[in-house]
């Protein structure tokens, strides 16, 4: 503990002198900034060993140390090792600042002018993640010495995600980058080279956030077991909404730099997609939401100190914004209806627009708790407002490569739309012969089919020429397929679930199942269901998993993914029914059982065999197709032999037990015991069919490319403009 | 221009209008069990699971459970996704749906446990 905290000590108190020496040194004062540098280092050095002696530990097995205990145990394997690092929430926020501290090294060399206020205001951040470590520290000791640790949750224990988080927090440290840049320029109001260093930087994180994001969907599909990709709580949210912003700034630098307009709308946005990280740390951290979401989350403790950040982040950077605002010179946009310029305004008015919509919708809570009773909004909300929106930006997506920046001359033009208009409408002529008859989605769907063919055209006819302003279009492209594959996976997604008795043949979407019981393990890996599926000559084995787990007291569910060109089957246990059962009910109610309504009419007591046992009946009514049995099975209680129970047996040969009897509540609590098909285990599966999904997959890889691209083309410009 | 401008304004005006007016028609407040059952549409119920009377039914394929206010007033639900893990361990259980025929018809269904269990997602 305590060499862990000194390292987090330290760290702060050289960040804390770095802070002061870049704001002494930020009019230049040379002395000044080569001491923010050496500290800046000393920051960087502590940072990084608390950051391995937190791995130490882990790899030593020290369970003495509450954060090993719970997320770790000595039979876990390297690479999980590596994940339970961040799997709670103080690690988490070590690894954000270890990479905030290891990119803070590139702004050291390339910040220019804004080098002193920029590392002020980005050691600032630094400095309030490290009062947040210090203040829940993963280096806490706990009262007793475990030998052995909880282990890590089983749901984590996948490839997607151990790398989910760190890519979400190398977006989020990078993000920081774009707002002191914008922070720096303000205080300086020098806003002439600001974007340049900032956009790289805006590029990288929207790079690594929107890989997280993606990462995170496809785990969620794959392990969680829900079925979707997406689920709008807030934890996702968290994430989208300032990737959203983000965009948009990227944007917006560009039609900046073309036409010198939008600079206040790039400063907000840069500065509004960081405080929006910080808001969704605050919403999804401190615990105000946890009645809402399907994630638990806990209070740590660390309220007060988010609200800090928070407000003097909000208070300093709007406030600068607001003070300048008014001396900074900007050209007027560009309103014409045939330039690029106009549709990418359009295009961040409607970013911000559904990032703002997501906003209200995850915030819901706390802004109608400042009215009453606290409420969240349904799922419907983000659905019924994003699409619309989706439908508008896929179709400027699909306009602007054909115009050309200022002002497009329609006998240029005229020649390049008539294919990409074309293949449009034929492939959404195709989508309603599928049957896609929702006109919503149909316009959904041909506004997609543009967006992804003008990019495409245009990036076939320029792949030979300059690869690295291909960024853009392969993005777009990218777009347009992973919207339409978000259209067709979930509006045309179709479930079944089917009860499948062991042993038993069931039909699901032309597929024979047959679950064969289940294969029983110690760890989690071996530890699945079998069920074996076939349809003509194709066969195959269904391993989802579906047993108690220790870890998380409950049962462990992921389902079995049978990827597939056109569509993937999609294979979910539900719950597995055993051939008895045991509920308890009231006098006078009524229960559904093994086929049969059961109701409880009276109890049945008289002594039994003259002695000082009473038998306790419980008179019982079984109905089933009209046809009434009463049965009254009974608990003999004696004051030597204990209990003795009286079976009774059904016409079907269903066995009744009366187990115990609780006479203040005037209930029982009954043991049923099913013949036939009711008798054996039965597993309830749910079968999904997901047409197209992979194209959400393939929208998302592209995009990613194009991101990247564009990330490696402005992050050479900084370099050869130095 | 300064027309295209006003109109501009205008769809953002309609936007930001649309947005409102679905923001409140889909707020799904916290409710008794008795305004639960009038209620027509989408609310959230909360109340401490009664135990050994959580069934699975394999004829309507959905969980069935009970959950007890403070009022000590009982509701039934329903629902047909999978049982959340630690349901049983359960201090209070959120279920977000509406109450049809009888029984509240859950959507979702959030488990509020007593112990330290932190998100899955970090």
């Amino acid at each position: 503990m305590f060499f862990g905290n000194l390292t987090l000590v330290l760290a702060l108190f050289s960040a804390s002198f770095s802070a002061i020496f870049f704001l002494r040194g930020a009019n230049s004062d040379q002395k000044a900034l080569a001491y923010g540098k050496k500290t800046y280092y000393a920051f960087l050095f502590f940072t990084t060993i608390a950051t391995l002696y937190l791995f130490y530990l882990f790899l030593a097995h020290r369970f003495e140390f509450s954060y090993v205990y719970s997320y770790s145990s000595s039979d876990l394997p390297f690479f999980y090792l590596l994940s339970s690092l961040w799997a709670g929430q103080e690690g988490t926020f070590l690894l954000w600042l270890f990479i905030g501290a290891i990119l803070g090294i590139f702004l050291l060399k390339n910040s220019g002018e804004y080098k002193g206020y920029a590392l002020f205001f980005y050691l600032l951040v630094q400095i309030f993640l490290l009062i947040l470590l210090l203040k829940k520290s993963p280096f806490e000791l706990l009262p007793e010495f475990p030998q052995e640790g909880r282990g890590l949750n089983p749901l984590l224990k996948d490839f997607w995600m151990v790398i989910h988080p760190p890519l979400v927090f190398i977006g989020y440290a990078a993000l920081a980058i774009p707002f002191c840049f914008a922070l720096a320029s303000l205080v300086k109001n020098n806003y002439k080279d600001w974007t340049k260093y900032a956009l790289p930087w805006g590029a990288f994180g929207c790079f690594f956030l929107g890989a997280g994001i993606f990462v995170g969907g496809y785990w969620a599909y794959k392990v969680l077991g829900w079925g979707g990709y997406w689920g709008w709580d807030p934890v996702e949210n968290a994430s989208l909404i300032p990737w959203l912003f983000s965009v948009a700034f990227l944007h917006g630098v560009l039609v900046e730099r073309r036409d010198g307009s939008l600079p206040k709308t790039n400063l907000f946005l840069a500065i509004i997609a960081f405080l929006l990280i910080i808001y969704g740390t605050f919403l999804t951290r401190s615990g105000v939401l946890a009645d809402f979401s399907v994630h638990s989350f806990t209070d740590l403790g660390i309220n007060l100190y988010l609200v800090i950040w928070m407000v003097l982040f909000v208070s300093i950077s709007l406030g600068l914004l607001l003070f300048r605002g008014g001396s900074i010179k900007a050209n007027p946009v560009n309103m014409n209806l045939s330039s690029q310029s106009f549709f990418v305004l359009l295009g961040i008015i409607f970013l911000s627009v559904s990032g703002f919509l997501i906003l209200f919708g995850t915030s819901a809570p706390l802004i109608t708790k400042l009215f009453g009773q606290a409420a969240k909004v349904h799922n419907i909300y983000y659905i019924r407002t994003n699409l619309p929106l989706a439908i508008f930006i896929a179709l400027i997506l699909g306009i602007t490569p054909l115009l050309f920046w200022k002002n497009s001359d329609w006998l240029k033009i005229r020649k390049k739309i008539y294919l990409p208009l074309g293949l449009s409408i034929l492939f959404g002529i195709i989508a309603f012969l599928s049957g896609v008859r929702n006109w919503l989605y149909l316009v959904l769907a041909l506004v997609c089919f543009g967006a992804f063919f003008s990019n495409l055209l245009v990036f076939i006819q320029k792949i030979k020429g300059k690869m690295m302003t291909l960024g853009g279009y392969l993005t777009h492209l990218g777009f347009g397929i992973l919207l339409l594959g978000i259209l067709f996976s979930s509006a045309y997604s179709s479930s079944i679930k089917v009860n499948l008795p062991k042993e038993e043949k069931k039909q699901a979407f032309g597929f024979e199942l047959t679950y064969k019981g289940s294969n029983k393990t110690f760890d989690d890996e071996g530890n699945f269901l079998i069920i074996q599926a076939q349809k003509g000559s194709e066969n195959f084995v269904a391993k989802p998993k579906f047993y108690y787990s220790e870890y998380s007291r409950g049962i462990m569910r992921s389902p079995h993914i049978k990827y597939g060109l056109t569509d993937d089957l999609y294979l979910a246990p539900l719950e597995i029914k055993e051939g008895e059962e045991e509920f308890e009910i009231a006098k006078g109610d009524l229960v559904e059982v093994k086929g049969y309504k059961l109701k409880f009419i009276s109890f049945d007591m008289k002594p039994h065999q003259a002695g000082r046992n009473v038998a306790v009946g419980a008179i019982l009514e079984f109905e089933k197709d009209g046809i009434i049995e009463t049965v009254t099975p009974s608990l003999i209680i004696g004051d030597q032999e204990g209990k003795e129970q009286v079976e009774t047996k059904l016409k079907d040969g269903t066995l009744v037990y009366l187990e115990k009897v609780d006479a203040d509540s005037k209930s029982v609590l009954l043991r049923i015991v099913g013949t036939g098909e009711q008798g054996k285990e039965i597993l309830i599966l749910e079968v999904s069919k997901k047409p197209l999904i992979l194209l959400v997959w393939l929208g998302t890889v592209i995009i990613m490319a194009g991101v990247l691209i564009t990330t490696l083309r402005r992050a050479k410009e900084i370099k050869s403009h130095r | 221009m300064n027309l295209k401008f006003i109109i501009l304004i205008a769809i953002l005006i309609i936007f930001i209008l649309f947005g409102a007016f679905s923001f409140k028609k889909n707020l799904t407040p916290y409710v008794e069990f008795s305004e639960a059952k009038k209620s027509l549409s989408v609310v959230q119920v909360i109340g401490e699971l009664v135990t050994d009377q959580t069934r699975y039914d394999l004829e309507t394929q959905k969980l069935y459970f009970t959950l007890r206010n403070k009022k000590n007033e009982k509701l039934l639900v329903s629902y047909a996704g999978p049982k959340p893990a630690n349901f049983e361990d359960a201090t209070n259980v959120v279920a977000i749906g509406k109450y049809e025929n009888g029984e509240f018809v859950a959507e979702q269904v959030l488990v509020k446990c007593p112990s330290k269990y932190q998100g899955e997602k970090g």
